[in-house]
C-alpha cells in the first residue's frame, strides 16, 4: 500500500509555509504528525498533489505553561506534553492526552494536528472546547486570527480553517477546579463511543464545563447542563439535560440512545466523583 | 520536482544517504530499500503496531511516517537489537516464555519493550499500555505478558542464550 504521488515540501519557517500555502491552497494539505493523515493517504482516502510539512519550523515545537494555561506550538507532540511535569499539572491535559491511541502514536501525535482534525471523537478538540480555549490561524491573506475552540470546530473532520492558513498555536486555559475527562470505547486506544469533559470549578471561581465528544459531529457544550449545576440542581437533573440534549447519531458501534445515556453516566460520575479524575476507557458495556 | 529527495539517516547504527520517492513510507524504505524485513508490515494504517520501530529513541509506526520525515534520524529496528554477547533481555524473555506464537507482531513488540524498558517505564504499565498498542491475533497475550516481567527483572542489555 501506498500513497499516491505527491511533492513533499518541508521549509524551515513559517512565514514560508504561508506562502506556499498562499500558493497552493486546497491542493495542499499540511502534515503535523501524520498519524491520522497517513491512514489516509495510505488508503488513498486522500490524495493531495502536495503535503507540506512544518516539522522543520522551530518556532511552532515548544510550549510554556502559567498560571494563565498552556500556549503550544502546533507541533508539540502529545509524548511531550504527557511527559511534562507542568503539563501534567494542568487540570484534564494529562487524562485528555492519556485516552490519544496509545504510546507508539503519541509520540507522533501533535495537540495542532489533533484539533486541526477534529474529528468529533477525539479528546483535545473536547477539552479546547470545555476550557474555552483558543486557536491561532495565521495566513497571508489574513493574517494572524486567534479563534475560540466553538468557532473553530464545525463539524466531523470540518474546521474554520481556511485552505491557505495555519494552525500555528493552541491555546488551553487553566481551569479553576478539576476536569474530569471520560470516555467509553471498544477498547483502550480506540477512538472514544462516546466521552465528556466535565469541570468542576473550585467554589466561586469559575462556572461548571460539560462537553460530549463522540455523540455527534463535533464536541459539543451542553450548556443547560453547564447552567444546572451552577445552580445546584441535583447530579440526576444534570445527568437528565445532558442525555436530552446531547445530539447524537448511531453507527456499528452505538446507538444515538446509547451515546446519550452514556455520556449521561459519565457526566454523572465525573459530578459526584472525588478532587481526582475517573478514566472510563476500555469499560465493559 | 519535490517527489524525490535524497535523505541522510542512521539504521542499526549504520549511516545510509539513499535518494527516496517522497511518498516512501519508512517501513517500506527499511524493507524494500535495505532488506530489514524483520520489521513486519500489517494493517499500513497504525492499528496493528507489527511495523513499530524506533526513531531517536521513540517507539512509532514506520507505516505513519514518510521517509523526508525522518531524515537526520536514528532509526533502530528489531536487527539491531540483539549484539554479540547475545539476545537483548526482552527477546531473551519472550523466547523463554514462548511469549509468540506465529511470531508476526513479534518484531514491534519488542521494540515498544525495548524502548519502554530503556526508558524505564513500570511493568505494570508496559504490560497494559505499551503493549496495547500491539494486536496478536493469535491472543497470546498471556506469555508475551509474562515475559515482560521477566524482562523488567534482568539487567543489562544482553544475555547469553543457548541455542
Amino acid at each position: 500500500m501506498k500513497p499516491s504521488p505527491f511533492d513533499y515540501l518541508d521549509p524551515a519557517t513559517v512565514d514560508e509555509v504561508l506562502d506556499l500555502l498562499a500558493e497552493m491552497g486546497d491542493d495542499a494539505v499540511v502534515l503535523a504528525g501524520g498519524q491520522s493523515l497517513i491512514p489516509l493517504l495510505n488508503l488513498r482516502l486522500a490524495a493531495p498533489s502536495v503535503v507540506i510539512s512544518p516539522r522543520r519550523c522551530a518556532e511552532i515545537r515548544t510550549f510554556s505553561i502559567d498560571a494563565t494555561g498552556l500556549d503550544a506550538g502546533a507541533l508539540v507532540t502529545a509524548a511531550e506534553l504527557e511527559e511534562s511535569t507542568d503539563a501534567r499539572s494542568l487540570p484534564g491535559l494529562a487524562d485528555s492526552l492519556r485516552n490519544i491511541g496509545h504510546i507508539q502514536i503519541r509520540n507522533r501525535t501533535t495537540i495542532g494536528g489533533s484539533v486541526a482534525h477534529a474529528d468529533p471523537a477525539a479528546e483535545l478538540p473536547a477539552l479546547l472546547l470545555a476550557l474555552e480555549g483558543t486557536v491561532t490561524l495565521r495566513s497571508r491573506a489574513r493574517g494572524t486570527r486567534v479563534m475560540s475552540a466553538d468557532d473553530f470546530l464545525v463539524g466531523p473532520l470540518i474546521s474554520a480553517r481556511e485552505p491557505d492558513e495555519l494552525l500555528t498555536r493552541v491555546n488551553l486555559p487553566r481551569f479553576a477546579g478539576d476536569v474530569v475527562v471520560g470516555e467509553i470505547g471498544d477498547r483502550p486506544g480506540d477512538f472514544a463511543t462516546v466521552g465528556t469533559v466535565v469541570g468542576r470549578p473550585h467554589t466561586g471561581a469559575a462556572t461548571h464545563r460539560i462537553v460530549v465528544f463522540g455523540a455527534g459531529g463535533r464536541a459539543q457544550r451542553i450548556t443547560r447542563a453547564e447552567r444546572l449545576a451552577d445552580e445546584g440542581a441535583s447530579v440526576d437533573e444534570v445527568v437528565t439535560a445532558v442525555r436530552n440534549d446531547t445530539e447524537a447519531t448511531g453507527d456499528a458501534h452505538a446507538s444515538a440512545d446509547y451515546r446519550r445515556h452514556v455520556a449521561g453516566t459519565l457526566v454523572g460520575r465525573a459530578l459526584r466523583g472525588g478532587s481526582g479524575s475517573t478514566s472510563t476507557t476500555g469499560e465493559r458495556r | 520536482m519535490s517527489s524525490r529527495r535524497t535523505i541522510t539517516l542512521t539504521v542499526n547504527g549504520n549511516g545510509h544517504t539513499t535518494e527516496v520517492d517522497v511518498r516512501t513510507l519508512l517501513s517500506d524504505l527499511l524493507r524494500h530499500d535495505f532488506g530489514l524485513t524483520g520489521t513486519h508490515v500489517g494493517c499500513e494504517q497504525g492499528a496493528c503496531g507489527a511495523c513499530t520501530v524506533l526513531v531517536d529513541g521513540r517507539a512509532v509506526r514506520s507505516c505513519l511516517i514518510l521517509t523526508p520525515e525522518v531524515d537526520g534520524a536514528s532509526i533502530e529496528t528489531i536487527e539491531g537489537v540483539a549484539d554479540a554477547q547475545g539476545l537483548h533481555p526482552v527477546q531473551a524473555a519472550l523466547l523463554g516464555e514462548h511469549g509468540m506464537q506465529c511470531g508476526f507482531c513479534t518484531a514491534g513488540i519488542v521494540m515498544s519493550l525495548v524502548a519502554a524498558r530503556r526508558a524505564g517505564v513500570p511493568a505494570d504499565e508496559a504490560k497494559t499500555e505499551v503493549l496495547g498498542g500491539h494486536l496478536c491475533r493469535c491472543t497470546g497475550y498471556v506469555n508475551i505478558r509474562a515475559a515482560v516481567d521477566i524482562a523488567w527483572n534482568l539487567t543489562g542489555t544482553s544475555v547469553s542464550v543457548g541455542r
